[in-house]
C-alpha cells in the first residue's frame, strides 16, 4: 500500500500532474483497492 | 540532468545568434565561461531561468531584446529573442525554447508581442521526436527541475554569500528544497495528501463519506422494529384469544342449535306452556272477578238469606193468627174512604150517608188498615213472601257464581296441572326461548369479536407491513453500514500510514541533517583553510560556522567573512547535492493490526549541475583553489562564469576538469559575442 502510495507521490512530484484533492483522491483509491483486495 | 547546450538569438547583449556547447565526460564536468565586468555573465544566468520559466531578474524586463537590433527596426519591423536549451534528465534528451517577438510601432517604440515555449524530447537511444503540449509544458519543466529548487543551482556569487543569512521566508524555501532534493519531498507530500484538509485529504474525505446518519437512522429503525415485533406479539395474542372467544361462540351456538333442533317438540309445549301460562292469567283474572261479584252479591243478599228461617217462623205464626180473623185482603181504609165519598158502590148502588150501606161500610174500615192488624200482618206476610223469594234468588244467583268460580279455579288448576304435566314431559330441560336468547347473544357476542378480530388483523398486517418496510431499509441501511464498517477499516490505514510515514518522516530527516552535517563539514574542511571552524545545521536547515576552541557561548560569536560564508555556502550546497547523489535507502516497519511488514524504500534523487556566475568573487586564492578541487568531484556538471582573475587562481586545480571554455568578447555596451576558447 505505502509503496504505491510513494510510488504515486514520486510521479506527482515529477509530472506534478495531479492537483491535491486529486491525489488524496488517487491514494483514497489505493487504500481501498488494496482493502478489498 | 546535465545541460547540453544553450543557443541564444537577440537575448540582450547576445546580438545575433550565439551556441554554447558544454561537453560532458565523467572526469571533464566543468564549463568556464570566462568574461569581464558587464560582459553578460549574470545575462547567461538569465537566459537560463527565462528559457527554463519564463522569468528573469532584469530591471527592463519588458525588452529582451538586443538594444542594437531593436534601435535598427523600423516601423512595422518584427524581430525575435530566442533561447533555446537542451539538456538531458533520466535518460531523454530535452529541447526547450522560449521565444519573445517585439514589433516596432509607427512611433518607432520596439514593443514586445506574441511569444511563448515550445518543448520536444526524445530518449537518447531513440530518434523519436515528440512535441509536448503547450499545456504541458511547465509539467515538463517542473518534473526535470522544479522552479523553487532553480535558485540553488543557478546562483550567482552574491546568492550563495547570502545563503545562511535568509529571511524566514527563504529557510523555509531552503528547507523544502533540502527535503526536496533529498527526495523527503514526496513523504511530506503523501502525509498532506493523507491528512491535510479535511475535504481534500485521504482522511477528510473517507471521514466526510462515513454515513454516522444511517447508522442513527438504523438503531432508530431496529428500535421501531422491536416495538412493532412487541405490538405483533401481543396483538397475535390477542387474536388468538378472540378466535378462541369465537370458536367458543361457535361452539355455544352450535350446541344451541343443537339443542334446539333436537328440541323442536319440546318447544312446541313450551309454546303450550306459555298459552296455558296465558290462560291461568287470564282465568286469574275471571276468577279474581267472580270473587268480587261473590262478594258483592253476598253483601247485597246475605241479610235476606240468613234471615229467612226466621221470617219462615213467622209467617206460619202469622198466617195462623190471620186465618183467626176475617181479613178484607188489599182493600184500605181509604179506600172506603173513596168509596163513600165519591157516593156509588163497587156494585153500582148509591151510598147515602146514614143508610145502611154507609154502616156497612163505615163497619168495613174497622177490619182495614191502617185501623186493622190483620190488614198489616197480610202485608208483613206479603213482604215475608217477596223476602222468601229474595232469599231463594240469592241463593240461586250464589250458587251459580259459586259454580262458575269453581269453574274457572277448576281451569285455571286444569292448566297449571297440564303444565306440570308438561314440564314433567321436558324435564330438566331448560327454556328453550332462554336458549334462542342466548344464541342471540352469543350471535352478537360473536359478532363484536369478529368485528375485533378484523381490525386486529388489519393492524397486524399493517405491522407486518412496516416491519417489512422496515427490515428493507435496515438491509439498504446495513449495506451502508458495511460500507462505514469499510471505510472505517480505509481511515484505520489510513491514520496508521501516515502514522508510520510521519515516524518515518521524522527520523528520516533527523538522518539526512546528521548525514548533512558530516557531509557538509567534510567538505568544509577540505575547502576552509583555517582550522577548529564547523558549520552546524540545524532542524530548519539553516546553518552557521562555529569557532571551536573558544567558550560555547562565545563559539558563535567569532566574525565571520563574506569569504568564509561563501565556503561555507559553497560547502552546504556540495553537501546537499553530494547527499543527493547518494541512493538514500528508506527502511521501516509498518503494522497494520497483526500484520507486520518491513518496507524499503528507495528515495528517489537526481544528480544536479551547477551553474555559478562570479562564484570566487569573495573568496582568496586559497579557497578559489580548494573550492574548485572539490566542486566538479561533488556536483553532476557544473558551469561558472568567471572573471579572468579568478580563473587564474582555478585553473590549477580545475583545468583537468575543465570540457569546454568560452570567452565573452564585449564588443560595446550592447554587443557581446562568445567564442569558444
Amino acid at each position: 500500500m505505502i509503496f504505491r502510495i510513494i510510488g504515486l507521490e514520486r510521479e506527482n512530484l515529477k509530472t506534478k500532474k495531479y492537483s491535491k484533492i486529486e491525489m488524496a483522491q488517487k491514494i483514497k483509491r489505493i487504500i481501498e483497492e488494496e482493502l478489498i483486495r | 540532468m546535465i545541460i547540453r547546450r544553450i543557443k541564444l538569438k537577440n537575448f540582450r547583449q547576445f546580438k545575433g545568434e550565439h551556441l554554447i556547447e558544454f561537453p560532458y565526460q565523467e572526469n571533464r564536468n566543468v564549463v568556464v565561461i570566462c568574461g569581464p565586468n558587464t560582459a553578460g555573465k549574470t545575462t547567461l544566468i538569465q537566459a537560463f531561468l527565462w528559457v527554463l520559466y519564463g522569468k528573469t531578474d532584469f530591471k527592463t524586463k519588458d525588452l529582451l531584446l538586443n538594444l542594437e537590433v531593436a534601435d535598427l527596426m523600423m516601423p512595422g519591423d518584427k524581430e525575435e529573442v530566442l533561447v533555446s536549451l537542451v539538456l538531458v534528465d533520466k535518460g531523454i534528451e530535452y529541447t526547450i525554447t522560449r521565444t519573445q517577438n517585439y514589433i516596432c510601432r509607427s512611433n518607432g517604440n520596439v514593443v514586445p508581442e506574441d511569444g511563448g515555449g515550445r518543448i520536444s524530447y526524445r530518449e537518447l537511444n531513440g530518434n523519436m521526436k515528440h512535441v509536448v503540449k503547450q499545456n504541458d509544458i511547465n509539467d515538463y519543466i517542473n518534473r526535470i527541475l522544479p522552479e523553487e529548487l532553480s535558485s540553488y543551482f543557478f546562483f550567482d556569487g552574491e546568492r550563495i554569500s547570502n545563503l545562511s543569512r535568509k529571511d524566514k521566508a527563504g529557510k523555509q524555501e531552503l528547507s523544502s528544497a533540502v527535503k526536496s532534493i533529498l527526495g523527503l519531498t514526496e513523504i511530506s507530500n503523501a502525509i498532506e495528501h493523507l491528512s491535510g484538509g479535511s475535504k481534500i485529504s485521504v482522511l477528510g474525505m473517507f471521514r466526510n463519506s462515513l454515513d454516522l446518519e444511517s447508522e442513527n437512522r438504523a438503531k432508530e429503525i431496529k428500535k421501531k422494529i422491536e416495538e412493532l415485533e412487541d405490538e405483533r406479539e401481543n396483538k397475535q395474542k390477542i387474536k388468538a384469544d378472540i378466535e378462541k372467544e369465537i370458536k367458543k361462540y361457535d361452539e355455544l351456538i352450535k350446541e344451541i342449535e343443537e339443542i334446539l333442533r333436537q328440541n323442536e317438540e319440546t318447544a312446541n309445549l313450551q309454546k303450550q306452556i306459555d298459552e296455558n301460562n296465558k290462560k291461568i292469567n287470564l282465568l286469574e283474572e275471571l276468577i279474581e272477578e267472580k270473587i268480587k261479584g261473590l262478594r258483592g252479591r253476598i253483601s247485597q243478599g246475605a241479610f235476606s238469606y240468613f234471615c229467612k228461617p226466621l221470617i219462615e217462623k213467622i209467617e206460619k205464626d202469622l198466617k195462623e193468627f190471620n186465618s183467626s180473623i176475617d181479613v178484607v185482603p188489599k182493600i184500605q181504609a181509604e179506600t172506603i174512604d173513596y168509596i163513600i165519598k165519591r157516593g156509588i158502590c163497587i156494585c153500582g148502588n148509591e151510598i147515602e150517608y146514614g143508610s145502611e150501606v154507609y154502616y156497612r161500610l163505615a163497619e168495613l174500615k174497622k177490619f182495614l188498615p191502617p185501623y186493622y192488624l190483620g190488614t198489616a200482618i197480610n202485608d208483613f206476610l206479603n213482604d215475608a213472601y217477596s223476602f222468601k223469594k229474595e232469599a231463594e234468588k240469592f241463593l240461586y244467583e250464589i250458587m251459580k257464581m259459586y259454580e262458575e268460580y269453581m269453574k274457572k279455579i277448576k281451569e285455571k288448576n286444569d292448566s297449571i296441572e297440564e303444565n306440570s304435566e308438561i314440564m314433567k314431559k321436558i324435564g330438566e330441560k331448560k327454556n328453550m326461548e332462554s336458549y334462542k336468547k342466548d344464541k342471540e347473544l352469543y350471535s352478537k357476542q360473536k359478532q363484536i369479536k369478529e368485528k375485533e378480530l378484523i381490525d386486529i388483523v388489519a393492524r397486524l398486517e399493517n405491522i407486518n407491513k412496516q416491519i417489512g418496510e422496515s427490515n428493507k431499509e435496515l438491509d439498504r441501511l446495513a449495506e451502508k453500514n458495511e460500507k462505514n464498517k469499510f471505510i472505517k477499516l480505509c481511515i484505520e490505514y489510513a491514520e496508521k500510514i501516515r502514522e508510520t510515514l510521519e515516524e518515518y518522516y521524522t527520523r528520516k530527516e533527523n538522518e539526512i541533517r546528521v548525514r548533512l552535517n558530516e557531509k557538509v563539514n567534510q567538505i568544509f574542511s577540505q575547502m576552509y583553510h583555517g582550522e577548529k571552524r564547523r558549520i552546524i545545521i540545524d532542524s530548519n536547515y539553516n546553518y552557521e560556522i562555529i569557532t571551536e576552541n573558544i567558550g560555547s557561548e562565545l563559539s558563535d560569536k567569532a566574525d565571520e567573512s563574506r569569504g568564509l560564508e561563501t565556503v561555507a555556502s559553497f560547502a552546504f550546497i556540495s553537501g546537499i547535492i553530494q547527499l543527493a547523489k547518494e541512493r538514500i535507502t528508506a527502511k521501516f516497519v509498518n503494522k497494520m493490526g497483526d500484520e507486520e511488514e518491513e518496507l524499503e524504500i528507495e528515495l528517489e534523487s537526481e544528480p544536479y549541475p551547477l551553474v555559478m556566475d562570479a562564484p570566487f568573487s569573495n573568496v582568496d586564492e586559497i579557497h578559489v583553489r580548494n573550492v574548485s578541487k572539490i566542486l566538479p568531484e561533488i556536483a553532476e556538471q557544473v558551469i561558472m562564469f568567471i572573471m579572468a582573475k579568478d580563473w587564474n587562481y582555478a585553473k590549477d586545480v580545475l583545468s583537468n576538469k575543465v570540457a569546454a571554455m568560452y570567452e565573452l568578447k564585449k564588443l560595446s555596451e550592447t554587443c557581446t559575442v562568445i567564442q569558444r576558447v
